[in-house]
């Protein structure tokens, strides 16, 4: 099928004014946030392949409506809500077909005898968040793309927020869910609580990045907004103190909402006046019905002085609270600077954590010529381990082939260092296209799986081909 | 050719949390706990000066401030660009409102030290916004000062090729040394960053401390009174109209609440 085709297709569909074909919306919609590309789009370029359409869709129908009639057609069709994906997920091939659902915007409904909130798949994070805490909830996930993300992307990305240690990532908090099929049939996993029913259909769905099918509808967890809060900043003689101090205070049981500790370079750039020279900065955020916040934050101060943390206090969390989320800005800033800027989260256990950290950052130094910054903190922290955050800049040059090559050499650091010593190359953001490759050592046996479920779900291979699985 | 650019520090406004955004009864803000960092349109100037040496011709690039022990850790990340001089004239007092005070101090370094064939600065600086500094340090050595800057180049013998910015458009000039020139917001032009091998070798290369000489200027003036100016909104609600028909809606209702200066 080519695109007047399927563009004249689409259109008996939805009508001609919901399928775009402008070429600067076109421009616009065939990538994604990946730092390359971020860096292209900032100097007027576009040089992913151009979709041949962005199809605009309202309902779960419409989208079974159109699978049914482009499944077998050789098209590629690549989902979207909130595009906030940093890993070109969402990246189109030539000719495909973006199917946006940003405007199924709706609260089904808010059952606080049950504890759920059901919504449509295009419906803002932020926008609910505000509408839970109007009425004395909270969703628990606070994401840094929670201006921009939408719920069927994050369901479809496995995303996490901030304060996951608490509440845990979207895999804990959702509860049931509807998908289109790539054949079109309309799919329902109930609400219930827990089940023991056959494999939780619910994983064959998060993390799917939007190559089994198309999240339509999500019901996730509701929990009351807490009662008592403790927060509380350290500076910490280094990384691999404060990694063993959050070692020994997640394996205690504690479950503060926020666990992060940045490297030296970090909390020099951010919190230069709170710390000492060379300091790392641990801080924590613990909520808790009255009482246990207090208590909690009691056996933290505890176990960090053990770990010669130098207590800072409170004010460091509150700016952390406020420019969280800022993240965006500061790598369009450096953008306007000519530098080019990434960040790749990857986790491990604790008996390999710090290891990747010290690699990765070593190779960095070395082999990036123009590396303005290659840092790390952790901020999702377990029993088993943690994930840790990289935030990398260079210096960007006139010709795009020569920053992607340089592009793909700093992400080939984190990606190898972290396979080398057994991590996992994605915490929360998601593979896309641009991890893709190296799935199968990140899987080893396990691969087959995700083939054999492609070949299961979407034999035609309709639904955001090279993600997950590379092309 | 000789460039020294001066660069306020200032706190990153960024930084505050929202509930600090409250006047002391000595009229001050608890902020001690924000970065500081260097004035935008400083680094404006700077990267223009440097651009302006990388154009050709023998030229050095210095920076200048005035302040706390605290503004070495802003110059330690301007000698990392490349900057060949770095000059503290030392001061711990809070001079934001003061530009007199601060241009005193500035002509009369540099009547020691020697004046610079180009004295860039940013044309002014959050906190104070005075505007002021610049013209009142032009006045007291007796040289030129060209406002508004948005394009420097070297020409031969020694002269420089500007265009700034005056009420009517943008005026094109041929000036030579010494001059003050003050830039602003010039589109395109960004601060590079360092990197962090010219960081690390940027370490141990000194920064010259000078203790501040005598106050030229003895006139300025005592801020009164700080308070937070609260922001009222209101919400005009224009559904089912055309954007023209908005406009001309709402302009009515805001020339109707007086809210429309002649």
């Amino acid at each position: 099928m080519n695109n007047k085709n399927v563009v004249e297709t689409l259109a008996g569909i939805l009508g001609t004014d919901r399928v775009v074909t402008d070429q600067q919306v076109l421009n616009e919609n065939c990538s994604d946030w990946i730092g390359y590309r971020r860096w292209e789009r900032f100097h007027g370029d576009y040089l992913a392949p151009k979709p041949a359409c962005v199809a605009k869709v309202e309902s779960t129908e419409e989208i079974s409506q159109v699978f049914k009639a482009l499944d077998g057609s050789g098209i590629n069709i690549v989902p979207v809500t909130g595009k906030s994906c940093v890993t070109s997920g969402i990246q189109t091939t030539e000719g495909a077909v973006v199917l946006d659902a940003s405007s199924m915007s709706e609260i089904v409904s808010f059952d606080t005898y049950n504890f759920l909130v059901t919504v449509k798949c295009g419906t803002p994070l932020e926008y609910l968040e505000g509408y839970c805490n109007l009425r004395g909830y909270t969703t628990g996930h606070f994401p840094q793309s929670l201006p921009l993300a939408q719920m069927g992307g994050l369901v479809a990305t496995r995303s996490t927020g901030q304060l996951s240690s608490l509440y845990g990532g979207i895999e804990d908090l959702l509860v049931g869910l509807e998908a289109v099929l790539p054949s079109g049939e309309i799919v329902r996993i109930k609400n219930v609580p827990r089940r023991a029913a056959g494999p939780d259909l619910r994983h064959i769905f998060l993390g799917s990045e939007g190559t089994l099918g198309f999240i339509t509808e999500i019901t996730i967890k509701l929990f009351k907004l807490p009662a008592d809060k403790w927060q509380c900043a350290y500076g910490m003689p280094n990384m691999d103190q404060g990694l063993e101090a959050i070692r020994e205070i997640v394996q205690a049981g504690w479950k503060p909402c926020v666990v992060r500790l940045h490297d030296e370079y970090e909390a020099e750039e951010s919190y230069s006046r709170f710390i000492e020279e060379g300091e790392s900065v641990l801080f924590f955020v613990a909520y808790g019905p009255r009482g246990e916040a207090q208590l909690m934050g009691d056996a933290i101060n505890e176990i960090c002085a053990k770990y010669g943390a130098r207590t800072i206090g409170s004010k460091l969390v509150d700016v952390w609270f406020e420019q969280r989320n800022n993240v965006c800005y500061a790598l369009d800033r450096h953008a306007k600077a000519g530098n080019i800027g990434e960040t790749i989260d990857i986790s491990a256990n604790w008996t390999d954590i710090g290891k990747i950290y010290k690699a990765a950052c070593e190779r960095g130094y070395k082999e990036i010529g123009d590396v303005i910054q290659f840092s790390a903190h952790s901020s999702h922290s377990y029993m088993q381990g943690t994930n840790m955050y990289f935030v990398i800049i260079f210096k960007g040059s006139d010709h795009h082939e020569e920053n992607t090559k340089r592009f793909r050499q700093v992400y080939n650091i984190v990606m190898e260092e972290t396979l080398r010593y057994g991590g996992s190359i994605s915490h929360h953001h998601g593979v896309g296209k641009y991890r893709a490759h190296w799935m199968p050592e990140e899987h080893g046996s396990a691969y087959t799986m995700f083939k054999t479920l492609k070949k299961a779900f979407d034999p035609n291979d309709m639904m955001n081909r090279g993600t997950i699985i590379p092309e | 050719m000789e460039l020294l650019v001066c660069v306020k520090q200032v706190p990153d406004f960024d930084m505050v949390v929202p509930g600090d955004w409250t006047v002391g009864p000595d009229s001050t803000l608890s902020i001690d706990y924000v970065n500081r960092v260097a004035n935008c349109f400083d680094e404006v100037a700077v990267e223009c000066a440097l651009r302006f040496a990388e154009k050709g011709g023998p030229c050095s690039v210095g920076v200048f401030t005035v302040g706390g022990k605290a503004a070495d850790r802003m110059l330690r990340s301007l000698i990392a660009l490349d900057i060949t001089k770095a000059v503290r004239l030392h001061c711990e007092e809070d001079l934001s409102f003061y530009p007199g005070q601060v241009a005193g101090m500035i002509a009369g370094y540099l009547e020691e030290a020697g004046i610079p064939d180009v004295l860039l600065m940013g044309s002014q600086a959050g906190v104070g916004d005075n505007a002021q500094t610049p013209q009142l340090v032009a006045e007291l050595l007796g040289i030129r000062c060209v406002t508004n800057v948005i394009m420097m180049e070297p020409e031969d013998g020694g002269w420089l090729r500007l265009s700034n910015l005056v009420t009517d458009g943008v005026q094109e000039l041929r000036v030579k040394g010494p001059v003050v020139l003050t830039v602003g917001n010039i589109g395109g032009v960004e601060l590079r960053s360092f990197t962090l091998q010219a960081r690390l070798a940027a370490i141990n290369r000194p920064i010259t401390v000078v203790e501040a000489g005598v106050h030229r200027l003895q006139r300025h003036k005592q801020p009164a009174r700080l308070y937070n100016e609260t922001g009222k909104k209101r919400c005009l609600m224009l559904r089912n109209h055309t954007p023209r028909e908005a406009a001309q809606m709402l302009l009515a209702e805001m020339e109707a609440a007086g809210e429309v200066m002649e």
